[in-house]
């Protein structure tokens, strides 16, 4: 590239290396600089991210054509019943729309799904130009659902109106929206909501195994193969929990003042974290009963899988990971997950990471080690060198950039086929850094190939 | 999962489910890719840049770096002016590109941005470029953004210098895998006519892996051999809707003759394309390539027993339709339904030409549609093969039918960004996936004394 | 199927031992219900006693185990190895399964299955209401040839292969035999017309119209499209003992005639008919094939029909008679044996036919030369062309190949388009 700058003047607040003596802070959660190339997307991802698992309700996306094609089925949320939210709908908003209008295409959209899929509810999802172009989504909606006698949910989700944390402002309306405004009459004891847990790759599955095993009732997962009915029976839940604490603290609360359920955060990554966690649950709904088989249930996946996790770590001990994640949270625990293995984190940052989640990084990671907001991959790369990192986690726009530097990659984002929570995903998690870190293609890379004999 | 799609076909006129097709930008960004050392820029909300990027990784595995506007409520309200200004002089002082080239969103066509003006009152660094071009998404589609930006670069670049006219062409390739475009200046090399591709991806999206991470590769055309093809003998552009656009600008700018030809997929397709090549270079036929055809007649001469008669039912995007459909027909097989999602009624026509030649009176062509369409009408009248992106293995996969990948985007293969479709070699390339797409089929699924060794 | 692999040792030693073994072992893997040996040109020359093997191996395992002296360089071709074969089977094989078999019953020989032909022979023969006892050799099995004395009637497709077990038959067990030909339309009718006639039942008869029409009702309207496309187009043939005869009159029904045609390893009496048989002289090579001498079976022979209806039949049938492929050919054809390479090159140059049946070997080279060539040895691993049903295959697969657009793409365009364009200058003065 030439040139030695690597960023501006603007992004130097939000880049900061960790001195433990001293007293620092960093600013985060403000809009990207334009032209910085930065990582992040927008509302309308936000607002996707949370509510496309919900699987039986039909998503319609209102705008153009290319904000829902980008989104079709790229994300690894399973289902176990329906499969409709992985098919794409659009308004697919053309000039004379623009001009004239998009309510009409909408409200004929809208009649060809009911016709054609007879969802019980609807979300659409209003993009940048509807915002502009001032379509009235919310009378669509009333409209649609006084004649179908079916929950249609507009989504306030315009891709300009702010980062994608309002996106996940705008998702949780919809869904407080969905639940409606009454309480709960009966509670279910002993039950719990899992909030923002996604199921991709069937984690969310997991967590309910062992819940069950302890004998807790799972009541509904916020949104991983989530459906309109488990949505709605939410508030007979006793208790919420809440791994993404980016997109879900907001719902959580919500939920306390409208149906007096009050949350904890919990984080099922790494096998500390779980047992944390579920020790935290059976401890605050749970009897002697459940905590008797919790200790058991623990005692047996830890003889099981510490071992195998130990036989990893001696292949990974001494080696350097750099992380940039889009949430908080998950870059919390994998702080801690990479400890376990005996691997240092020499770089940390996230898109929409809070001040709170940053103190906490801070504590975490030692000397030096380079924290970051809403980063670009020029800084990425300038850190990545300077701090010799051995493997890169992040998402599909980080994978090439690793690759291309010669370094390993884990991809923790959408695209992950093979659940990394719980006991068995902390096994997976370590097998799966083994493979990329000691990948024999590295030592032919650092070569440069044939060129470099 | 696609078990629900129920019903007849019939034209819906509110939704689209599951689209054929995505918007202007991306096509944009991928043109600007073409040039060297160029960054595109998305003047637009930070989502559109997000998610074009995302999608243009998953489809050629390499880094795509673009930068945006990063609009917020305040931009849409008071203009994206501030953003594009203040992000082309961090874009300029940071990266360091010889080139930015700006699309819009659908955001800021909206609200009115003129890129012009902005452009114009912008601190540009000396020795550096902006161009730009109006993509609204809600015009067309991917397609129509890649023929604008590419319309673009001769409005902004192209110049014609009094004095003796140059030797060479320009040739513009269409919105194909950089390893066609690689394809075809092979081609033209071997004919020995010296020309100026732009633009020109290869080495740009396809690019090895050494260890050392480049922001801006050694490939794609470099500006100044742009500015040059204002004064080229002639200009052949490949795809009609790709290129035409940018070949009619400079014809209208710089009095540089226009050839419009189909994407050189298939025999037909590539013959006549060089049969243009070969009124310019005086007659002469390289070896190489005379070679290469009679591979191709002798294999589809030797196979022909494996795909002949076989429906086929393609979608896509109308340049690689056109030359495809032609192309199966020529192969002895019978196309039943062609789609893309592309707007444009040219099309439709162009197609039903092709059949009504062939005497395909069964045969649906539609514009302008949805994959869930496409999957309506294949319930209704099932087919041998699929050709199309990756979108078509869900129906594939419903409909048990083999699905030969070919298109934009594939994002659960490889292969397409290193080995042509185009030329000779690429139509043996499609012969290779089309009958062993149908062969391993027969092999899974035949009666076992059917099974056979040699086949 | 296995091999014995031969080394340095086995030549200079002998290979009995190791055959004894590969014996013992293919027995212990497979439980085969029988076991063939065929011997390869060494074994002739190193003195192996294979047929002792065979008795010996038989005892010990109580299976049947047939030995074929049948190395490489003994014979011209092929046809050689037939004539092996069939001796075996008539001394050991044929006659030691007496289970009794149904009414209307039939032995099918020169019939190999190729492409799936006996599937749908044999479909088409039930149908009418016949019962196969065996089939000789396609789909056949062990059990099935060794039953075959007792069927009522043996019918022959390939003549040239298995004529010999016919006649041996004939004089051993008093069974008869008539030439069929179930390739193409016509032909195949006939021949169930033919065999119907033998018969003689007049409900088997009434049955063998009605199948006749109901399948050929089924094809006809493709076969008269198909014989719209390939009319006039001309033929020629170049295949094994039979199907370059045979063949001719399925080309016919769609439109093509065979300009030439000759076998790979035909006697002169399936070209000229079997009348020439006395006349034909042994040579050296073919002297050291066996002729081997059957009696009548006292116990087991019979006659199935009596001697007056014979010699009617023998008026109206093909019966033990062939007429060969020359009478079939128009003027002016030519009819070659064992056409070369050489030659090939010449005729297609020559005459351009639009089609050319033969082998893997021909077929690429033909193909070449801009002509298409299918495989009729093994149909180019499509199939059955026997039958009704197979001459539809047969037409369809016929014009695709022939008809396949990428014909008109062989001559490059630049090879037919002028490219360059120019003027003609200072002329007028001359004008």
């Amino acid at each position: 590239m030439g040139s030695k700058t690597i960023s501006t003047k603007a992004r130097e607040t939000q880049i900061m290396v960790n001195q433990q003596s001293r007293q620092q802070s960093i600013v985060c959660d403000t809009h990207s600089v334009s032209g910085v190339v930065s990582q992040r997307a927008c509302v309308y991802c936000g607002a996707r991210v949370v509510l496309n698992p919900i699987t039986d309700a039909a998503h319609i996306v209102h705008g153009p054509i290319g904000c829902a094609s980008y989104t079709w089925d790229i994300r690894g949320s399973l289902s176990s019943d329906s499969e409709r939210y992985r098919m794409s709908f659009s308004t697919d908003l053309r000039e004379k729309d623009i001009i004239f209008g998009g309510e009409k295409k909408l409200t004929m959209a809208i009649d060809e799904i009911v016709n054609n899929e007879h969802p019980k509810v609807i979300f659409i999802y209003a993009t940048c130009v509807v915002g502009v172009i001032g379509d009235d989504v919310k009378a669509v909606a009333k409209h649609a659902e006084q004649k179908y006698g079916i929950r249609v949910i507009p989504v306030n989700s315009s891709g300009f109106s702010g980062s994608k944390k309002d996106g996940y402002k705008a998702a949780c309306h919809a869904i407080l929206e969905l639940m409606g405004p009454e309480k709960a009459k009966v509670k279910i004891p002993h039950s719990l909501n899992f909030l923002g847990d996604f199921n991709l790759a069937g984690e969310a599955w997991i967590v309910k195994n062992y819940l069950e095993t302890i004998g807790l009732t799972l009541n509904t997962v916020i949104t991983g193969d989530a459906s309109c009915a488990s949505l709605k029976k939410a508030k007979e839940s006793v208790l919420n929990v809440v791994q993404c604490a980016g997109s879900m603290t907001f719902l959580a609360k919500h939920m306390e003042q409208s149906y007096d359920i009050p949350f904890e955060h919990i984080r099922f990554l790494g096998i500390k974290d779980t047992i944390r966690s579920l020790r935290k649950i059976v401890f605050t709904i749970g009897n002697q009963e459940h905590i008797e088989r919790f200790e058991k249930l623990i005692k047996e996946k830890e003889s099981e899988y510490t071992p195998k996790i130990e036989a990893y770590k001696q292949r990974l001990v001494g080696k350097k990971v750099a992380i940039y994640v889009g949430g908080g949270f998950k870059a919390i625990s994998l702080i801690e997950q990479f400890n376990e293995l005996g691997i240092e984190t020499v770089l940390v940052g996230t898109q929409t990471g809070s001040q709170d989640e940053y103190n906490q990084f801070k504590q975490l990671t030692s000397e030096g080690t380079v924290i970051l907001d809403d980063a670009n991959p020029t800084e990425l790369e300038y850190f990545m060198k300077q701090t010799k990192a051995d493997i890169l986690v992040g998402g599909v726009k980080e994978r090439p950039l690793a690759y291309k530097m010669g370094v390993a990659f884990l991809d923790h984002n959408h695209e992950r086929k093979h659940p990394l929570c719980g006991f068995e995903g902390a096994y997976n998690f370590a097998k799966e850094v083994d493979l990329t870190v000691n990948s024999p293609v590295w030592s032919i890379v650092k070569q440069g190939g044939i060129y470099h004999e | 999962m696609l078990d629900q799609t129920k019903g007849t076909y019939k034209k819906r006129t509110g939704l689209k489910i599951n689209p054929a097709k995505t918007c202007q930008p991306i096509g944009a960004m991928y043109a600007a890719l073409g040039i060297h050392k160029c960054l595109p820029h998305s003047h637009g909300s930070q989502g559109c840049c997000a998610f074009h990027r995302s999608h243009l990784t998953r489809h050629y595995r390499d880094p795509i770096i673009a930068s945006t506007s990063s609009f917020t409520e305040g931009t849409c309200v008071f203009g994206g002016k501030s953003n594009l200004k203040k992000g082309l002089e961090n874009v300029f002082h940071i990266y360091n590109p010889d080139v930015v080239a700006v699309n819009t969103t659908c955001l800021s066509e909206t609200i009115g941005d003129d890129l012009g003006e902005i452009v114009r009152s912008t601190n540009v660094p000396e020795g550096k470029t902006v161009i730009y071009a109006n993509t609204p998404s809600y015009v067309g589609s991917h397609v129509t953004g890649f023929s604008n930006m590419c319309k673009a670069m001769v409005t902004h670049l192209a110049e014609k210098k009094d004095g003796k006219k140059s030797k060479g062409i320009n040739i513009l390739p269409g919105y194909i895998e950089p390893s066609d475009m690689m394809e075809i200046k092979r081609m033209a090399t071997l004919l020995k006519v010296p020309f100026t591709m732009f633009p020109d991806t290869s080495g740009v999206v396809a690019t090895p892996n050494t260890g050392n991470y480049e922001m801006y590769p050694e490939g794609g055309t470099h500006i100044k051999e742009i500015k040059k093809s204002g004064n080229a003998l002639g200009t052949i552009a490949l795809g009609e809707f790709s290129s035409k656009d940018a070949a009619y600008e400079l014809e209208k700018k710089c009095d540089v003759p226009a050839t419009v030809l189909k994407e050189p997929i298939g025999i037909k397709a590539t013959d006549e394309f060089i049969m243009k090549m070969l009124e310019l270079n005086g007659g002469i036929i390289p070896k190489e390539l005379e070679f290469e055809r009679g591979q191709l007649v002798d294999v589809m001469v030797d196979v022909h027993n494996h795909y002949h008669g076989k429906k086929v039912a393609l979608f896509g995007d109308p340049d690689i339709l056109i030359a495809m459909t032609e192309f199966v027909i020529d192969l002895g097989m019978v196309p039943t339904l062609v789609l893309t999602g592309t707007p444009g009624k040219a099309f439709v026509k162009t197609i039903q030409d092709l059949f009504d030649g062939a005497k395909l009176d069964d045969s649906i062509v539609l514009g302008e549609e949805d994959l869930y369409s496409f999957h309506q009408i294949i319930k209704e009248k099932p087919v041998d093969l699929i050709i199309g992106n990756s979108y078509g293995k869900y129906i594939a996969r419903e409909e048990q039918i083999p699905l030969v990948r070919m298109g934009w985007p594939i994002l659960d293969r490889v292969g397409h960004s290193y080995f042509p479709v185009v030329g000779y070699k690429g139509a043996l390339r499609i012969i290779e996936k089309i009958t062993t797409a149908l062969l391993d089929k027969y092999d899974a699924t035949c009666p076992e004394e059917d099974f056979e060794l040699v086949m | 199927m296995s091999v014995t692999k031969f080394g340095k040792l086995a030549i200079v030693f002998g290979g009995v031992k190791k055959l004894e073994m590969a014996v013992d072992e293919a027995v212990e893997l497979f439980h085969p219900k029988a076991i063939s040996i065929s011997a390869t040109c060494p074994v002739g020359l190193i003195g192996d006693d294979i047929n002792a093997v065979a008795k010996e191996m038989s005892a010990k395992h109580g299976i049947k185990v047939l030995s074929f002296n049948c190395e490489g360089y003994k014979g011209v071709s092929q046809s050689a190895g037939h004539h092996i074969a069939n001796n075996k089977l008539m001394t050991d094989v044929i006659g030691t399964n007496d289970k009794p078999v149904k009414e209307y019953s039939l032995n099918l020989l020169g019939e190999y299955n190729i492409g799936g032909d006996e599937w749908e022979i044999t479909r088409v023969l039930h149908k009418i209401g016949y019962n196969i006892v065996s089939t000789m050799t396609g789909n056949g099995s062990i059990e099935e040839i060794a039953n075959a004395h007792k069927a009522d009637l043996n019918v022959i497709q390939c003549h040239r292969s298995i004529n010999y077990i016919a006649e041996m038959i004939e004089t051993k067990y008093g069974l008869p035999w008539i030439k069929v030909n179930f390739i193409g339309v016509e032909s195949f009718s006939q021949s169930l017309r033919d065999i119907a006639k033998y018969f003689g039942d007049e409900a088997l008869i009434q049955r063998t119209e009605e199948v006749i029409a109901e399948e050929t009702e089924q094809i006809r309207e493709e076969m008269q499209l198909i014989k719209t496309k390939l009319d006039g187009k001309t033929a020629v043939l170049f295949v094994g003992g039979s199907r370059a005869h045979h063949y001719q009159g399925l080309l016919r029904e769609i439109g093509i005639e065979t300009l030439v045609a000759g076998y790979e390893f035909g006697h002169r009496d399936d070209y000229e008919g079997r009348d020439v048989i006395p006349y034909i002289k042994m040579d050296a090579d073919s002297r050291n094939i066996e002729e081997i001498k059957v009696e009548k079976d006292e116990k087991k022979y019979s006659m199935r029909i009596p001697e007056s209806r014979m010699e009617e039949l023998k008026k109206e049938l093909p019966w033990a008679s062939y007429e060969g492929l020359i009478k079939d050919m128009k003027d002016g054809s030519l009819i070659i044996d064992d056409l070369n390479h050489a030659e090939t090159e010449k005729i297609i140059d020559i005459l351009k036919p639009e089609f050319f049946g033969s082998g893997i070997k021909d077929k690429y080279m033909i193909q070449k030369m801009g002509v298409y060539s299918k495989q009729l040895h093994s149909y180019d691993y499509s199939g059955p062309y026997a039958g009704f049903q197979g001459a539809m295959n047969f037409a369809r697969d016929v014009a695709a190949g022939v008809l396949t657009p990428a014909w008109s793409y062989v001559k490059a365009p630049w090879n037919c388009e002028p490219i360059l364009n120019g003027k003609l200058e200072g002329v007028e003065k001359y004008a």
